[in-house]
């Protein structure tokens, strides 16, 4: 066998630190030793003694890399085999499935086992590559956008290319503290900022366009889209004020009633907007839901303070569907609760079943028609999805959650609430 | 003559500063409940910006025991009549999470309804990066963590949880009986929410135990 010139012999000019065996006789690089910092070769003799180096030193380090094949073998998150989730729980007819989570970069990662290899050459996952504390969501064309107040910026999720980013703006498009996003039919994105107390205007390509929001005008939480209006929740005030899009002038305000304080709005936060035009603002500090028309003619009030089911604690989040239903999520019940838009209460979902944690202090919630193909793998293949339920939990594992609405084949349904109604002109 | 109109001067400036100094009263709660504290949002409570037009002070953390008559349509085999409140599963045990003690506090602390000043590291022991107290708060004081014996054993700069602790007005126990809830340090380990006077020592942030020298720090802290 071939003596191995040493470490002074043959590579002269040359200096490469082993890894040094700890104590199992292992060396498990994710120790904060990148290969860069023990491999610093400086060649400058004789070509054949570099040859042979250069072979020696490919074989050292393919017999490294075969050393440490043990740490790769054990990522850090082992993928569970998951169960199905279904809400309501049998023996209820299934309307709702868990579909998936997303919290970080890695949960984009198709193929988990190459994640250990990867923690190897690039070190740990980088802090900015997970949510820390989001709020709001909204998908558009295969991406699901959530604000992270604490990224602070707009956290993207593009679920085509699988690829994570963090979109925070510079100059004076920088986000300081954003809530809530909506996006429009062109690809805009208006977020809300309640350090600047704006809401700020992006265009498809997320550059800067504009800041809507003057001194003390307004401390927006949400924003929804209807036409040529913009919705704003203004928590400072407890009012909604009307913009117009794309001047961001104010045309109206509603929501404080001084002929009847009870119709008042008190701390509102979230809001959507229903097929029928009308708007649906949820009221913290008053736990229900207020529904007014599009004009801000007070309409009626859903729910009340309370722990039973079709009450509230905590409502934040909400969301509507074509057939106007409202989804309300509850950071107190940790769940979202189901209404018919006549108020009654069909069902809550969220809550941990088996091995799903369930929600933790859900925020924001959407609801998405035109991305359900995108899920389609990971629901039961008897389970028909018809629209995606998104709800961002602010704490926890869990950060934003994707369900599917749907049937399953093969089970009865109680006969059925009314159609889709029309879109409002 | 001039010395009684002097006496009368005299008079009125002690009139005055009584007057002043029990007027001012009315403007803070004084240490000993919660109506008048920061957290009262009935009409008569002291925050213009926050406060709403019913006249209950507790409804807006304590949700009430109420039952309906009306049971979820599609969910009729439910047997829960009500929900549990801030409660979620601990299967997930790899990582901490703020008890429901936290959760209630960061339910409204979340920078829309009211300010948020938590930084965010939830369920870790350590400060990572220096504790800078300034405008980011994501390396400063941690909450949901257990803290228990083997804690005091792995880092010496903590008192163990049986060391005595007074807390607001002559509330004596140890760190786990008064400051620890099931053992976890969580926000209500610092502030008394219901600014009582038996835990209550500095009103204005509604702190257990006051600042003076850092006694709130070095109750826990060894420095």
């Amino acid at each position: 066998m071939e003596k191995y010139p040493s470490v002074e012999e043959g590579w002269q000019g040359a200096t490469m630190a082993l890894p040094v065996p700890a104590t199992e006789g292992f060396f498990c690089p994710s120790d904060n030793i990148r290969p860069s910092e023990f491999l610093s070769v400086s060649i400058q003799m004789n070509p054949r003694i570099l040859m042979s180096a250069l072979l020696q030193f490919a074989g050292a380090l393919l017999g490294a890399l075969a050393l440490l094949t043990g740490c790769v073998s054990t990522p850090p998150k082992a993928p569970v085999p998951r169960q199905a989730v279904f809400y309501p729980l049998p023996p209820d007819a299934p309307r709702i499935q868990h579909l998936a989570t997303y919290a970080s970069a890695r949960d984009l990662e198709t193929d988990k086992a190459q994640s250990g290899l990867k923690d190897f050459l690039l070190g740990e996952e980088k802090a900015d590559e997970a949510l820390v504390r989001p709020y709001g969501v909204a998908m558009s064309d295969g991406k699901i956008y959530v604000t992270d107040s604490r990224g602070p910026g707009l956290a993207i999720f593009d679920l085509k290319s699988r690829k994570f980013s963090l979109v925070s703006g510079s100059g004076s498009g920088r986000m300081q503290r954003p809530i809530n996003v909506s996006i429009d039919t062109d690809g805009t994105k208006y977020v809300t900022d309640t350090a600047r107390n704006q809401v700020l205007v992006y265009d498809q390509g997320d550059r800067f366009l504009a800041a809507y929001g003057g001194k003390d005008e307004f401390k927006p939480v949400d924003v929804a889209i209807a036409g040529e209006r913009l919705y704003v929740v203004d928590i400072g005030h407890h009012e909604v004020h009307v913009l117009d899009k794309r001047s961001g002038k104010l045309r109206f305000k509603f929501g404080k009633s001084d002929a009847d304080p009870e119709k008042s709005l008190h701390q509102p936060t979230n809001l959507a907007i229903g097929r029928d035009g009308d708007i649906y603002v949820v009221e913290t500090g008053n736990f229900r839901v207020a529904r007014f028309t599009p004009e801000g003619k007070f309409v009626r009030h859903y729910g009340e303070a309370g722990q039973a089911p079709g009450q509230f604690a905590r409502p934040k989040g909400i969301a509507m569907d074509r057939a106007g239903r409202l989804y309300v999520g509850d950071a107190a019940f940790q769940n979202v609760q189901i209404f018919d838009n006549g108020g009654r209460i069909l069902m809550a979902f969220g809550q941990p079943v088996d091995n799903s944690p369930g929600l933790n202090l859900p925020a924001g919630i959407a609801i998405d028609y035109d991305n359900v193909a995108l899920f389609r793998d990971l629901a039961d293949p008897k389970f028909t999805i018809e629209h995606l339920i998104l709800v961002v939990s602010q704490f926890g594992p869990n950060q934003v959650d994707v369900f599917g609405f749907g049937k399953m084949s093969g089970t009865e349904y109680p006969p059925e609430d009314k159609p889709e109604s029309k879109p409002a002109q | 003559m001039k010395s009684e109109s002097k006496n009368l001067t005299w008079a009125w400036l002690v009139a005055a500063a009584l007057f002043f100094a029990f007027g001012t009263q009315s403007v803070t709660a004084a240490i000993g409940t919660v109506v008048g504290s920061k957290h009262d949002f009935s009409a008569s409570g002291p925050s213009a910006t926050y406060k709403g037009t019913g006249t209950q002070v507790c409804v807006y953390c304590h949700a009430p025991h109420a039952s309906t008559t009306s049971t979820p349509l599609w969910n009729h085999a439910s047997t829960a009549a009500t929900f549990t409140l801030y409660t979620s599963s601990s299967l997930n045990a790899t990582m901490a999470q703020p008890g429901g003690v936290s959760k209630l506090c960061l339910s409204c602390h979340d920078g829309t309804v009211a300010v948020d000043s938590f930084g965010g590291a939830t369920g870790t022991k350590l400060v990572t990066g220096s504790p800078l107290l300034g405008t980011d708060l994501s390396n400063d004081h941690p909450i949901g963590f257990t803290y228990d014996a083997a804690l005091v054993t792995a880092d010496p700069g903590l008192r163990a949880i049986t060391t005595a602790a007074t807390i607001g007005t002559g509330n004596t126990g140890t760190i786990d009986s008064k400051m620890l809830f099931a053992g976890k340090m969580e926000c209500a380990s610092c502030h008394d929410v219901h600014n009582s006077t038996s835990g209550t020592a500095v009103e204005s942030k509604l702190l257990k135990i006051t600042t003076v020298g850092s006694a709130l720090c070095t109750t826990c802290h060894i420095k």
